[in-house]
């Protein structure tokens, strides 16, 4: 097998309780590379495979047994040196939050153990009848029983199974309540404070009624050319090293940096949207954070940055004696969306999705569009039963957090998401988000060209798929102006491509802060022993970001879904930077089309052979 | 342009290095300038670090 692979993938049938272990293809890794790329090609074969056994793409219920859940790692994922590479993918047909594919990554230390133990994915298809975990030991599997788990908080049942499974490099993947509960904005959580965020895949694998993935192992993963590696790391370390944010901000303040910079920026979301300026920014800052609450920094399996916060409320109300983040998206999302400006509040409430199971972007943005509902007298009040949901009312978002995972009073209408929510109270135009996924922590109206990703991005309302603030705002690798619509068609899609590679190689983001796809096409050269230029390593990402796009317009989804909440659109920024701004999307996307090769949201057939896509 | 009254904010790592929140200055309209007169109040260090070159 090609270097960074083990060359196996474990695939779990739940429904007749089988596994097997398939060979890593190849011939498709060249294309697709591993993680999300070769997830992405699984998904399309699962997808045909259903339409030619008459299964309309349409018709798969997301938390029902046709479902499919992926847990990939990548050429990268654990190997000692490669940066940042503590990490793991997890891809699924289908989203019950969005009806888009399912997609999201994570930290820890799960990724590069998987592979210690002798894979590099794990498929599940079908689903249990009775709660059961899997269990892969040095290179071997299987399914056990978990009723005496199923009800455990994430922390405990990463805990007791550690103890059970002794052994080398222990880590579990699991759900919490919230999972089980089938609450559409579940998320899965590793190492206890590492999660699989978004688009509610806690769910699915709770509808399949699999509690946790635990996996141990010594196997060393492959590498083509050490010595070249060796060289290529080295230089690549040093350049993190030398650059400001993977050198200094983020280890030093953690993602919570970007608090006062973005609400200094305008854009920082405040009240659902209403605004990008945020009055108490500083009080629920990352300056704010390191002064009060933080303890100590924690970092990823291999990652040299250690963006990770381990923080404790030692007193008051909202105490916690040892906790981790929150992060920039989790103190906006549960802080200035809901206008709550208690620091303390927002790590609670953050600890609490952790330990239950939720992504708290999409809770965070679901509460806020609740206290927009409130307040403007659209909930009936017998039907919030006593649960205070006003701007500002940090009490009532740290309890809608737990009601929301146990479905408790009105948090079985929270667990819906915010636009399902949104439209049960008669006012969709209230949930801030894409295709269903809530929009994260960047007002576009003051950075267009995030706008333009967020509406284009194929899971939904997510920045990450293309982190354009990084030139808009930061200034990396270049400042453009943010005001502008001009150009943003081609920082997004080549963004967009970038990140599908950073994501099927599976390590760290944040890397690219530093490194470029040049950086890339040598580290995987070293790595796998292919020979990739920059523009094979571009190509690669564009492949897989239209084989995703291919896969969600067969779920339904074309131009008219690539859109944004009528807010941004019509509204004008009220006040700050951004001040009279709106988002002028449609100019954005007509350019957007013509560089990737859509019609009305859909590669062509052309685009398609150019980039050796066969359907 | 004649003299104009500016407010410098820093954050973050800035923040922590300098040991302040922010400060006011007066200068020319130029952001150059602006930075120059931080730097006398910082020290020339702050100069050094936002432009990478050394003063003067």
């Amino acid at each position: 097998m090609t270097g960074g692979f083990m060359g196996r993938i474990l695939k779990v049938d739940l429904t007749a309780k089988t596994i097997k272990s398939e060979p890593v293809d190849e011939e498709v890794a060249k294309k697709y590379l591993g993680g999300k790329g070769y997830a992405t090609y699984l998904l399309y074969r699962y997808l045909k495979e259903y339409k030619r056994k008459g299964i309309s793409p349409a018709d798969i219920d997301p938390l029902g047994p046709e479902n499919v859940l992926i847990f990939a790692t990548g050429p990268g994922t654990g190997v000692p040196g490669f940066p940042s590479s503590g990490r793991y993918h997890v891809m699924a047909l289908k989203s019950p939050l969005t009806g888009s594919i399912g997609s999201g990554n994570s930290g820890g230390e799960w990724g590069p153990f998987l592979k210690f133990a002798g894979f590099d994915m794990v498929v599940i298809e079908g689903a249990s009848d009775t709660p059961v975990y899997l269990e892969i030991v040095n290179g071997e599997a299987e399914l056990k029983g978990a009723e005496d788990l199923w009800g455990k908080n994430t922390f405990d049942t990463n805990r007791i199974l550690k103890e059970r499974v002794k052994g080398k490099n222990v880590s579990v993947t699991c759900i919490g309540p919230a999972g089980e509960n089938l609450v559409y904005m579940a998320c899965i959580v590793n190492d206890e404070h590492r999660a699989v965020g978004r688009t509610g895949l806690g769910a699915v694998m709770g509808s399949k009624k699999l509690k946790a993935i635990v996996v141990s192992g010594e196997e060393k993963v492959p590498i083509a050319d050490p010595e070249r590696f060796r060289e290529v790391s080295r230089k690549c370390l040093d350049k993190m090293r030398k650059n400001s944010v993977t050198g200094e901000g983020l280890p030093t303040y953690g993602t919570a940096i970007l608090v006062n910079v973005i609400n200094n920026a305008g854009i920082l979301p405040y009240k659902n949207w209403q605004t990008g300026v945020n009055p108490d920014a500083e009080n629920i800052s990352g300056e704010t954070l390191a002064d009060k609450y933080l303890t100590r920094r924690r970092a990823c399996w291999g990652c040299t940055i250690g963006c990770g916060r381990v923080t404790s409320v030692k007193t008051g109300p909202f105490q916690i004696l040892s906790s981790e983040g929150p992060e920039y998206e989790s103190i906006w999302a549960l802080g200035s969306s809901a206008a709550v400006k208690e620091l303390d509040a927002i790590v609670k409430a953050n600890h609490y999705c952790d330990e239950l199971g939720m992504d708290p972007i999409s809770l965070g943005s679901t509460i806020a569009a609740a206290m927009e509902l409130n307040e403007k007298g659209y909930i009936p009040e017998e039907e919030l039963q006593g649960l205070d949901l006003k701007f500002g009312n940090a009490a009532a978002l740290v309890e809608a957090v737990w009601r929301t995972a146990y479905k408790a009073g009105f948090g079985k209408f929270l667990a819906l998401g915010s636009r399902k929510l949104c439209e049960l109270y008669g006012h969709p135009e209230l949930s801030m988000s894409v295709k269903g996924l809530e929009m994260p922590a960047y007002d576009p109206r003051g950075a267009k060209g995030i706008g333009l990703t967020y509406a284009t991005a194929n899971r939904g309302g997510c920045h990450v798929t293309g982190y354009t603030i990084s030139p808009e705002i930061l200034g990396i690798p270049e400042k453009i102006d943010p005001l502008t619509t001009e150009g943003k068609a081609k920082w997004s899609k080549t963004f967009q491509d970038f990140t599908c590679v950073v994501n099927s190689t599976v390590n760290c983001l944040f890397v690219t802060f530093a490194l470029d796809a040049n950086d890339y096409a040598e580290l995987l050269s070293a790595v796998t022993g292919w020979s990739l230029t920059e523009d094979d390593v571009m190509k690669i990402g564009e492949r897989i970001y239209n084989l995703e796009r291919v896969i969600i317009n067969e779920l339904g989804f074309d131009g008219k879904d690539d859109t944004l909440p009528q807010r941004l659109l019509k509204e004008a920024m009220p006040e700050g930077a951004a001040k009279g701004q709106v988002v002028e999307l449609e100019v954005m996307k007509e350019e957007y089309y013509k560089l990737r090769g859509w019609v009305n949201g859909k590669p062509t057939p052309e685009k398609l052979k150019e980039l050796e896509i066969e359907l | 342009m004649g003299e104009v009254a500016a407010k410098v904010v820093l954050f973050a790592t800035l923040r922590k290095k300098f040991g302040v929140r922010e400060l006011e200055v007066k200068c020319d309209g130029t952001v150059r300038n602006l930075i120059e007169k931080a730097s006398m109040k910082l020290g020339k260090d702050f100069f050094e670090t936002i432009y990478d070159i050394k003063w003067g």
